[in-house]
């Protein structure tokens, strides 16, 4: 596999492959290769690019090569005792995915809820186009508006346009003190609303999960201890069931909740629903689907469906009826079924546009924008 | 008035904060007939890069004058200066159609005349055809009048000149006669003589400034020979011009809810169980800065629920003569205006300007009274 | 071409008149002024995609402008271009409280959208200071910040979807009323690109629950210095307050003349807000005093009432504005850089003031290192604006030099264009110019902003431009 050590190697693999007609598909941890329509190419692995280049605890920003893996960051941040600071980013396969690959796929986890995606914490970005052209985009100050956001545009953009070789993200102070609220409810419109009701009335939660069909409402407050007590016994009494978690039930949450609805083989969307229609969703889900992990905050999340093509098509057509949205993250052909949605034509115009600007031979995993239909 | 206007045009920073405020861009969305728009064309006229067309006036024109502008800007531009100067140097150079100009001097050969005046009050109020402007007057009402003295009630705090207007005194003159009973009521030694005349403040806010420092400084030298310790004015408009004067006697020039604010309600005001919507006059709001006191005298009134109108700070399109002269965007400025007011549901509007109530009644749906606040006193005064 | 646009919109709506296109010369930014040859007033979606047809057609430049209270000029028009105004769109559409959004047309301000859905116990974040009068749509093309940025982010992270014009006048929607919805982020780079790429007229917004507690307060110190140490142990201390704002002497002083704030008399005074959960806001407050004592406040004061605060806050947000009453004239700038960095940085600037021999007021949103700082000169001295500007220029490299940015609300506009390469280099440059390119390949949509031209600027090496005749294969560059 192409292994490039530094930026200036991958510019010379990328402009070879584009004059020789090559294609190429970008990797970081490989943990996603499976987000979106299947592209074809040799794949050219980042993963030589790994070091963290800069961190300036006083101003919360870190840089770092897009072949990093999280874990990695994560560590040396924990390491630097003298600044408690994190990048708050959990998405799925935390522990291999690299830095580039979680930003070229835009994914999150829990703390999505109160930090953002991941295009929400990046602040600038250096990329390498298919003609070789090295280039910058943002900066290392959070508030900065110039010139065009190209860091917003590779979020997301599973590899086609550019291949990212650096990373600036802003970091978050880790806070005090951390309190876990639990509500165990098969009951759709109920977990719903002690959802709803776990961030109303002042309360913030970092973190607000929920899973289904198992039936599960997690919500964690971080904050200083006082707040984060108060805020849990507050939450807590919305249902006569919830209750605060003491540190050990936390520990022992902890496993059931991560990584899902990864867990397990069967097919894999992400999803997005309006925050009144999270009942709904959740109704979806147990009849066509799983696993469910979603931020009920937010209404995105993941879903694995039954691996049958009508359940597949049941829910993608029930989500988008819903006024939400789904993508596709692990689905084989054969399940795909046609209740996708088809794109708007204007935005589909522009998307190959602005294809055709940075990577005219369509160089980049090929396929992935559906170039050809 | 300000002769050189370039001081006065470069406070403006050009930073926009006046255009929310401003009725016209409020209706429109057009800069031009913007404040900071507006000071544009006289700081391009000013220069020598623009002259003076009929587009340019047109756009002065539409300016209700009603000052919102000048409390919202944080660079303390004085626009009603400007506009002041503004439409003077109009009136000096720039000759209107004729069908304008007839229609502009029309108005003036009766507005500023009560005595012209008086036919038409007797028409309104025997019901005769009007458009719809027009105000609902009662023959009782345009009857009174104030004596031209009425003693204190109780030992006599101060002694008062009274203006007794134009439109107001011909329209209104109940609201005078309760002037005048609330004033003595409150202490004060009334004296209104009838032989005063018109303030100017129609003419000095269309441009016509000679005609108007005539007439301000002739009702100031009158008013300034009876030993007052104030001159007291019930319609806002007047008010506001009578105080800008360049005469001794415009310090002593109050609005009536000044002097009742300052005095303190007397014993004896009875209860009138009303919900009170007060409507903020522009020119005791934004031009003398009133707005505390109306509201304090009626808050005083037992069983009075104030009520406060959405957006005060837009006017209600009345301005002047600008009802008159700009009839469509008058109209739907009042229309916005009542419909405000209409959702309030009160029982009453008071108001410290005749043009503003004139105003306001013609576009409420539903018909409820429209006073002045001191009529709402001195019915208080008088059992409530 | 005018006789088209009077058809499209209504000849009302299209003026000509050279007293009226003067009126739109200019936005916030008054160094900067031309007239355009037309400006035409649609009132719907499809009549602002019929006037981009026309002017596309006609090959006519055209600027989008919202209340022209921009200070980066990105409003100025074109000579003999067209400026197609959004103030006729100003409705909320739609206010949607149980899915926390909001759908307002383009010429809504952004106070508005609060107003809107205060009763209902929500708010609209990003709050610019001219928020009463500044559009959603002009927000939407600088990516506007405000101060409470600091906690809340800009605009970007508050638009879920929008209505958009393409520079050929085709209508889409980008983005999704759902967030991270999958595909290219084509909104994501729509929102601050200052009306380069296409016409926004529709804008899904999130709103936000009001916190349940806020707090103000005001610390007063003896040097900015002082007040930027504060700030520092604020941020290392882990606190995130929702807006940390920075005044000094000549910005306090021309604030209480306009508003009378009743601020104190002080070299520099913070501004910082906490606002939370209750029981957040409480624990954390005594940190903040704490700290703000430690680096030598010499007075704190905390809004009692919401009278209080609201008047804090309006000394704050009238500063620039205000400054007309302490000098003729002044140009202010958006910088950013690093927290770290601002003793440093101030320091630089106090330089500037000496050798220039002007003043700078300075007002900064503290929390993020974003600079304003406010040259004071007097345009009717000889040479004194061209000085006022070469000292906002140092300061902008000085920014630079210490790993900020050339702007970090305000935009680029025409006002910075022609420093964008102190900041990203020829290949940055082509690369956001292709960027450009794929949505509007003629180049109609506000040219002349952003990116340098050779024209404006002189060249810039390594950035090459694939013009249009090229790119079809027409002409050689040579």
């Amino acid at each position: 596999m192409l292994r490039p050590g530094s930026e200036e190697e991958v510019s010379e693999l990328l402009r070879a492959a584009d004059a020789d007609g090559r294609k190429l598909v970008p990797r970081g941890g490989g943990t996603k290769q499976t987000w979106g329509r299947p592209a074809e190419g040799e794949p050219l692995s980042l993963r030589e690019l790994d070091r963290l280049v800069a961190l300036e605890p006083g101003d919360f920003v870190c840089v770092v090569q897009a072949g990093m893996r999280l874990a990695d960051l994560d560590a040396a941040l924990r390491a630097d005792r003298g600044h408690r600071q994190r990048l708050m980013l959990d998405p799925p396969h935390g522990a291999d995915a690299t830095l580039g690959g979680i930003v070229a796929t835009n994914a999150s986890g829990p703390l999505r809820h109160r930090y953002g995606a991941p295009r929400d914490l990046v602040i600038g970005a250096r990329l390498v186009l298919p003609d070789g052209t090295r280039a910058k985009t943002g900066g290392k100050v959070v508030k900065n508006v110039a010139g065009y956001d190209l860091a917003r545009l590779l979020c997301g953009s599973l590899g086609s346009l550019a291949v990212i070789t650096e990373l600036a993200f802003r970091l978050h102070p880790v806070p005090e003190e951390s309190r876990t609220v639990l509500l165990e409810t098969r009951d759709a419109a109920r977990a719903a609303r002690f959802a709803a009701a776990a961030r109303g009335g002042g309360l913030m939660p970092a973190v607000l999960e929920l899973t289904w069909p198992d039936g599960r409402v997690v919500a964690r407050f971080d904050s200083t201890p006082d707040a984060a007590k108060e805020q849990a016994a507050a939450a807590a009494a919305h249902d006569d069931e919830a209750r605060v978690l003491s540190d050990s039930e936390r520990r022992m949450l902890g496993p059931r909740i991560e990584g899902r609805p990864w867990t397990a083989d069967g097919p894999v969307v992400g999803v997005g629903v309006p925050l009144a229609r999270i009942a709904d969703l959740l109704e979806l889900a147990a009849e066509h689907g799983e696993d469910l992990a979603l931020r009920g905050g937010v209404g995105v999340g993941e879903a694995r469906l039954k691996a049958e093509p009508d359940a597949v098509a049941a829910f993608v057509r029930g989500v988008t009826a819903l006024g939400g949205h789904v993508a596709r993250r692990r689905v084989p052909d054969d399940l795909l079924g046609d209740a996708w949605p088809a794109d708007d034509p204007v935005v589909r115009s522009l998307t190959l546009a602005v294809k055709a600007q940075l990577d005219p031979r369509g160089t980049l995993s090929p396929g992935r924008l559906a170039e050809a239909a | 008035m300000t002769a050189d206007i370039r001081p006065l045009l470069d406070d403006c920073v050009h930073c926009g904060f006046c255009l929310p405020t401003c009725p016209t861009y409020r209706l429109w969305g057009e800069e031009p007939d913007s404040p900071r728009g507006r000071i544009l064309l006289m700081d391009l006229v000013e220069k020598g890069e623009l002259a003076v067309t009929d587009t340019v006036v047109q756009h002065w024109d539409r300016c209700l004058g009603c000052m919102a502008c000048v409390t919202s800007c944080p660079s303390g531009v004085r626009y009603d200066a400007l506009i002041e100067s503004t439409r003077a140097k109009v009136e000096r150079e720039y000759r209107r159609p004729r069908g304008e100009r007839w229609r502009r001097t029309a108005l003036f050969s009766v507005l500023p005349y009560h005595r012209r005046l008086r036919p038409a009050a007797y028409a309104l109020a025997l019901r005769l055809p009007a458009p719809k402007i027009a105000p609902r007057l009662k023959l009782s009402a345009i009857r009174q009048q104030p004596p031209a003295r009425t003693p204190a009630q109780g030992a006599p705090r101060m002694r008062v000149a009274m203006l007794l207007g134009c439109v107001q005194r011909a329209f209104f003159g109940d609201v005078n006669a309760a002037t005048a009973r609330v004033l003595a009521a409150y202490g004060c030694e009334v004296l209104a003589p009838r032989d005063q005349g018109c303030c100017g403040a129609l003419e000095l806010h269309a441009g016509r400034a000679p005609a108007a420092e005539r007439r301000r400084t002739a009702l100031l030298d009158r008013l300034a020979t009876l030993g007052a310790d104030r001159i007291v004015v019930n319609s806002a408009g007047c008010g506001s011009a009578l105080k800008e004067a360049d005469h001794p006697a415009a310090a002593l020039v109050r609005d009536v809810h000044e002097v009742l604010a300052e005095l303190g309600p007397p014993v004896g005001l009875g209860r009138l169980d009303l919900r009170v919507a007060y409507h903020d006059a522009c020119h005791l709001g934004h031009a003398q800065g009133v707005r505390a006191q109306p509201r304090a005298v009626l808050a005083a009134i037992p069983g009075v629920q104030l009520l406060e109108v959405p957006d005060p700070e837009i006017c209600c399109g009345s301005a002047g003569v600008y009802n008159l002269l700009q009839p469509d965007a008058a109209a739907d400025l009042g229309r916005r205006k009542a419909a405000a007011i209409d959702a309030l549901r009160a029982d009453v509007i008071a108001a410290a300007n005749p043009g503003c109530l004139i105003q306001i009644a013609a576009y409420l749906e539903r018909r409820i009274e429209t006073l002045h606040p001191v009529q709402l006193i001195d019915r208080a005064l008088r059992g409530g | 071409m005018i006789a088209e646009l009077e058809r499209a919109v209504g000849a009302g709506n299209v003026m000509t008149d050279p007293a009226q296109v003067a009126s739109y010369a200019c936005d916030g930014l008054t160094g900067y002024r031309v007239s355009p040859s037309a400006v035409v007033l649609p009132a719907t979606t499809d009549e602002v995609a019929a006037c981009v047809r026309i002017c596309a057609d006609a090959e006519a430049p055209y600027v989008a402008r919202g209340a022209g209270t921009g200070l980066s000029g990105g409003a100025l028009p074109v000579a003999d271009g067209v400026v197609i105004g959004l103030q006729r769109l100003r409705t909320i559409l739609a206010v949607d409280v149980e899915n926390e959004r909001v759908t307002v047309q383009p010429g809504v301000t952004n106070l508005a959208v609060s107003a809107a859905v205060a009763p209902l116990g929500y708010y609209y974040a990003p709050d610019p200071s001219s928020q009463q009068v500044c559009t959603i749509g002009g927000n939407v093309a600088e990516n506007s910040g405000g101060a409470h940025c600091l906690k809340y982010g800009f605009t970007i992270h508050h638009v879920l979807a929008a209505t958009f014009v393409t520079a050929d006048g085709r209508i889409t929607r980008l983005g999704h009323p759902v967030p991270d919805s999958p595909g290219i982020d084509l909104l994501g780079v729509v929102v601050g690109s200052e009306g380069t790429l296409g016409i926004v007229t529709e804008i899904v917004l999130r709103i936000l629950p009001r916190p349940e507690a806020v707090d103000t307060l005001l610390a007063a110190f003896d040097s900015t210095d002082a007040a930027g140490d504060a700030v520092s142990r604020i941020i290392a201390a882990g606190v995130v307050p929702a807006a940390i704002e920075m005044m000094d002497r000549l910005t306090i002083e021309a604030a209480e003349q306009a508003v009378h704030a009743g601020y104190p008399d002080c070299e520099a005074a913070l501004l910082v807000e906490l606002d939370g959960p209750e029981a957040e806001v409480r624990s954390l407050r005594p940190v903040i005093e704490r700290l703000c004592r430690e680096a030598g406040a010499t007075e704190i004061r905390r809004a009692e009432d919401p009278d209080q605060r609201a008047r804090m806050w309006k000394g704050r947000k009238a500063a620039f504005a205000a400054m007309g009453r302490v000098s003729p004239d002044y140009y202010v700038q958006d910088g950013v850089i690093p927290r770290t960095k601002l003793p440093e940085v101030l320091r630089g600037i106090r330089e500037l003031e000496a050798t220039y021999g002007l003043r700078v007021g300075n007002v900064f949103h503290a929390g993020d290192g974003n600079l304003h700082p406010l040259v004071l000169y007097d345009g009717s001295e000889e040479g004194a604006s061209d000085r006022a500007l070469e000292v906002a220029t140092k300061i902008l490299e000085l920014c630079v030099e210490h790993g900020g940015s050339i702007t970090g609300e305000h935009g680029v506009g025409h006002d910075k264009v022609c420093s964008m390469p102190k900041m990203f280099s020829g290949d940055d440059l082509t690369v956001m110019d292709r960027l450009r390119a794929a949505f509007d390949p003629s180049g109609l949509a506000n040219p002349g902003k952003v990116l340098p031209t050779p024209r404006l600027c002189g060249e810039v090496p390594g950035f090459h431009r694939v013009h249009p005749v090229e790119a079809a294969g027409l002409g050689e560059r040579f």
